[in-house]
């Protein structure tokens, strides 16, 4: 193919050749920035919790006679109330376990400083989110132990609100917390401090989701389980019901709570299934927005590079002519223009490469988004050609219809 | 100058009989500018939904005194947004506003006598001053005096909806007795659906502003006398309690009706900073603020970087499709360059060309606008099936549906001022060719 005159004919056209690589590169860079943010949010709305989801469902036990003086042996009897529920949640039919926490992923939890070493302060201590849960915790999430242990009946303490925290001896934390804090794998045993106080490590659980995952945050999966029995106000049942039977369970577990206990309401009976869609619903929502807009440009753009393309080929008909009068084939016209396209596309290409990172770090400073990885440029730029190309399919599949004749004929547009 | 009317409205019938023989160019360009248009429009409505006024009507007459009264080390755990109970009630004594008023938000367990289940619901507990000052319009009945706030009365003012679900209507819910975390409470008001949006009075910003809802409202020192729960967050330094100095967890408002009210009152709060200051109390070096209600909605409480990022979308998406649709109208206007060359032969100026060209322009635009116009309507539907916090607000009002139409042709002025200018350069024809 002969590029010279194709590339001299290009400069004479420079308005349409500019317009096509203005919209191009355009369209490119914010279909990259597109598609790098959706891609990080269906990572964040799709990262494991931890739990079996298919199974657990949960209860939100609230006290309604609260008062400031909230003395032990309230509390105690609280506890003893808590235990008797657990226990007859167990014998439904439909559960095959069940435990009372304070909150758990997605569900409220303890924020607290985790730190390697016994730094008072807790200054430059890692932000996790602490579980507290009776007997039966972990069972009954389903959480998949990769080292180490569940807690012990003698390692449960009663929480006396949040007093007995520095009262712990033992944790359960995520792998991705152990990899943080040790950066190796053998950590059972290992101590760690909370705001000060130490607690060893007795088992690691692969996943454990925080309470509120968030974009960007690094923190997302940095849960730890501590051997605590619930006294407080507000508690949430939790139970592993048997397979495919979560709603009967749900039903069969408030009439067993509702029918002992008038003066304490119960709500969001649910499934975790369900709790999870809720907590990232806007983010899905925003997923599906991005995705639409992002396909509408691309089609828009199409539609006007084929539009602009395709007067241009009627303005070089007589071009054409001639070339085919000079022994040009209908293939030779027809690769001439995707060749040329490909030209323009290249350059648009480029721009909106460089375009694309431009717009990467601006909404990087002004908003808490990541970094444009190189795949992104690359998937973006391939795209972009093969967009061009099926773009100019038709009109190039027009141009090569083109008779010699053309050649003869003097038409003004 | 009625030539240039007539002028005009030739252009005018003369760019749709144009559309009419060469349609398909016509649609894409009305197309694109109409996805263009409707996506950035929809877009740009919730955006300019969530920054509206809560309070038309009082919002130049509210404001927020802003104190930094933790110590420095909190300085960003607090942004001032809460006071002390020594504070706000030494603020509150002083009357030196027209109205003001202390108020924080609680969640309580809500029953009444027979039938219904307990259930959450969030409330308010306020001064006396709080419904006079925000005008919050009653069906029925009344707010409370300063008496009554002084007495720790147990009364309770319904929001439209509680009453309806505790009595079935609203005038039913009054003198009733409800049940407020197992403390009986007599109904002395009820409130015709009142829920300011945002919910500029409470501690939460952004996008949980919008679904905060409040079904009660109960004196505030009732419910300190009681002890009932606050849900709106407080911040504490020390071990002293509600009452003590050392945590901030309420909200004061107050009503200034003029300008010198404004500078009288912003004096007194300088004096009241300095005079703490003798007293070794607010340790950090910011002077107290008095926000208006839109002032302190930008400053303090932020639209949710989510909705900001889908305003620059809906640019970057505009801008992409003027790219397009000046593309398109290139290619529209030079298809016709040979008529070009014979109008400019014949005698007509490159201004006419360019004229004429400008108004298939706006006309072009103006079609586009309608269909953006739909789109939109269409957009807004769609974000209202979302589960967004914001979603129920997403409506098209009167300010929205110009500003669709002078974007349109705005847009379309603008996408074609390049391929004008092109084609009024087209020179005349030397000689007439045979076709």
């Amino acid at each position: 193919m002969d590029m010279p005159p194709s590339v001299t004919s290009l400069m004479r056209h420079k308005l349409t050749v500019i317009l096509i690589m203005a919209g191009t590169a355009f369209t490119c860079a914010i279909v990259i920035n597109i598609a790098s943010i959706v891609m990080h949010r269906i990572a964040l709305v799709d990262a494991p919790s931890g739990l079996q989801e298919s199974a657990v469902i949960i209860i939100d036990s609230n006290v309604t006679n609260m008062s400031e003086d909230d003395d032990s042996a309230v509390r105690l009897n609280r506890l003893s109330q808590y235990r008797g529920d657990v226990f007859k949640l167990h014998n439904i039919t439909y559960v095959e376990s069940s435990a009372v926490m304070s909150g758990l992923p997605l569900h409220g939890g303890l924020g607290m400083s985790v730190n390697k070493n016994s730094n008072i302060n807790g200054e430059g201590g890692l932000q996790v989110t602490a579980f507290i849960g009776g007997p039966g915790t972990l069972n009954t999430l389903g959480l998949h132990l990769a080292q180490g242990r569940d807690f012990v009946s003698s390692e449960y303490i009663p929480s006396d609100g949040i007093h007995n925290l520095n009262k712990v001896s033992s944790a359960i934390i995520s792998s991705a917390l152990s990899e943080r804090l040790f950066h190796t794998k053998d950590v059972i045993g290992s101590l760690i401090y909370l705001s000060g106080h130490p607690v060893h490590i007795v088992g690691v659980v692969n996943n454990l989701m925080g309470m509120s995952p968030r974009l960007g945050s690094g923190d997302n999966d940095y849960g730890m389980l501590l051997p605590l029995e619930p006294d407080g106000y507000h508690v949430t049942f939790v139970m592993r019901a048997k397979k495919g039977l979560r709603s009967y369970a749900i039903k069969q577990a408030m009439n067993v709570l509702t029918k002992h206990n008038s003066i304490r309401i119960f709500n969001n009976a649910k499934t975790f299934s369900r709790l999870r869609e809720e907590y990232f619903g806007h983010d899905k929502s925003m997923i599906r927005l991005l995705l639409f807009a992002g396909f509408s440009l691309l089609v828009v753009t199409t539609a006007g590079v084929a539009g602009l393309a395709s007067f241009w080929v009627r303005q070089r008909t007589r071009n054409i002519g001639i070339r085919r009068a000079l022994g040009a084939t209908h293939f030779d016209i027809f690769c001439y223009f995707h060749i040329e396209n490909f030209m323009i596309m290249t350059g648009g290409v480029v721009v909106g490469c460089m375009l694309a990172w431009l717009f990467n770090l601006f909404l990087m400073k002004v908003y808490s988004l990541q970094a444009l990885s190189l795949n992104y440029l690359v998937v973006g730029a391939l795209m972009t050609w093969l967009l061009g190309q099926v773009a100019v399919i038709f009109p190039a599949f027009r141009a090569a219809m083109v008779p010699p004749a053309e050649a003869l004929r003097f038409r003004m547009g | 100058m009625p030539s240039g009317c007539s002028q005009f409205i030739h252009y005018l019938w003369l760019a749709f009989r144009v559309f009419l023989r060469n349609p398909f160019l016509a649609a894409l360009i009305v197309l694109t500018l109409g996805i263009g248009i409707g996506a950035s429009m929809t877009l740009v409505t919730v955006v300019h939904v969530m920054s509206s006024d809560p309070l038309p009507s009082r919002s130049n007459k509210l404001f927020f005194p802003h104190f930094a009264i933790g110590p420095s080390s909190y300085a960003d755990v607090d942004p001032g947004k809460g006071f002390t109970w020594p504070d706000a009630f030494r603020l509150l004594r002083a009357h030196r506003a027209v109205r003001q008023a202390v108020m924080v938000g609680g969640r309580l367990a809500v029953d009444r006598n027979g039938g219904l289940a307990p259930f959450f619901e969030e409330g308010r507990y306020v001064s006396s001053e709080f419904f006079s000052m925000f005008g919050s319009p009653f069906v029925t009945g009344r707010g409370w005096s300063l008496r009554e706030d002084n007495a720790r009365r147990r009364i309770v003012v319904l929001n439209s909806g509680l009453a309806i679900k505790l009595f079935g209507s609203d005038r039913a819910a009054m003198g009733q007795i409800v049940q407020l975390q197992n403390h009986d409470f007599r109904v002395i008001g009820v409130l015709r659906d009142w829920h300011p949006r945002p919910l500029f009075y409470g501690n939460s910003s952004g996008a949980w502003a919008f679904k905060s809802e409040d079904g009660f409202f109960i004196p505030l020192t009732t419910a300190m006398s009681l002890n009932l729960p606050v849900s709106s967050g407080e911040t504490c330094w020390g071990e002293g309690g509600k009452t003590s100095n050392q945590c901030t967890w309420l909200q004061f408002w107050v009503e200034l009706d003029t300008q010198v009210q404004v500078e009288d009152y912003h004096k007194f709060l300088m004096d009241y900073w300095h005079e703490q200051k003798e007293h070794d109390r607010f340790p950090q070096d910011m002077p107290p603020q008095l926000y208006g209600l839109m002032q302190k909605l930008r400053r303090l409480d932020v639209v949710p970087s989510d909705i900001r990022l889908q305003l620059w979308l809906a640019i970057g998406f505009l801008c992409a499709c003027l790219f397009n649709t000046t593309c398109l109208m290139l290619a529209k206007f030079l298809y016709r360059s040979g008529e070009i060359s014979s109008r400019r032969s014949m005698g007509a100026s490159r201004r006419d060309i360019f004229f004429q060209f400008g108004i298939e322009a706006v006309a072009l635009g103006l079609t586009g606008g309608i269909l953006g116009l739909l789109l939109t309507w269409c957009g807004l539907w769609l974000v209202r099936q979302q589960p967004e916090i914001y979603a129920k607000m997403a409506y098209l009002d009167t300010s929205m549906v110009v500003a669709t139409f002078v974007m349109a042709v705005f847009a379309s002025v603008l996408a074609g001022l390049l391929p004008a200018w092109r084609a009024c350069r087209i020179p005349p024809a030397l000689h007439l060719k045979v076709f």
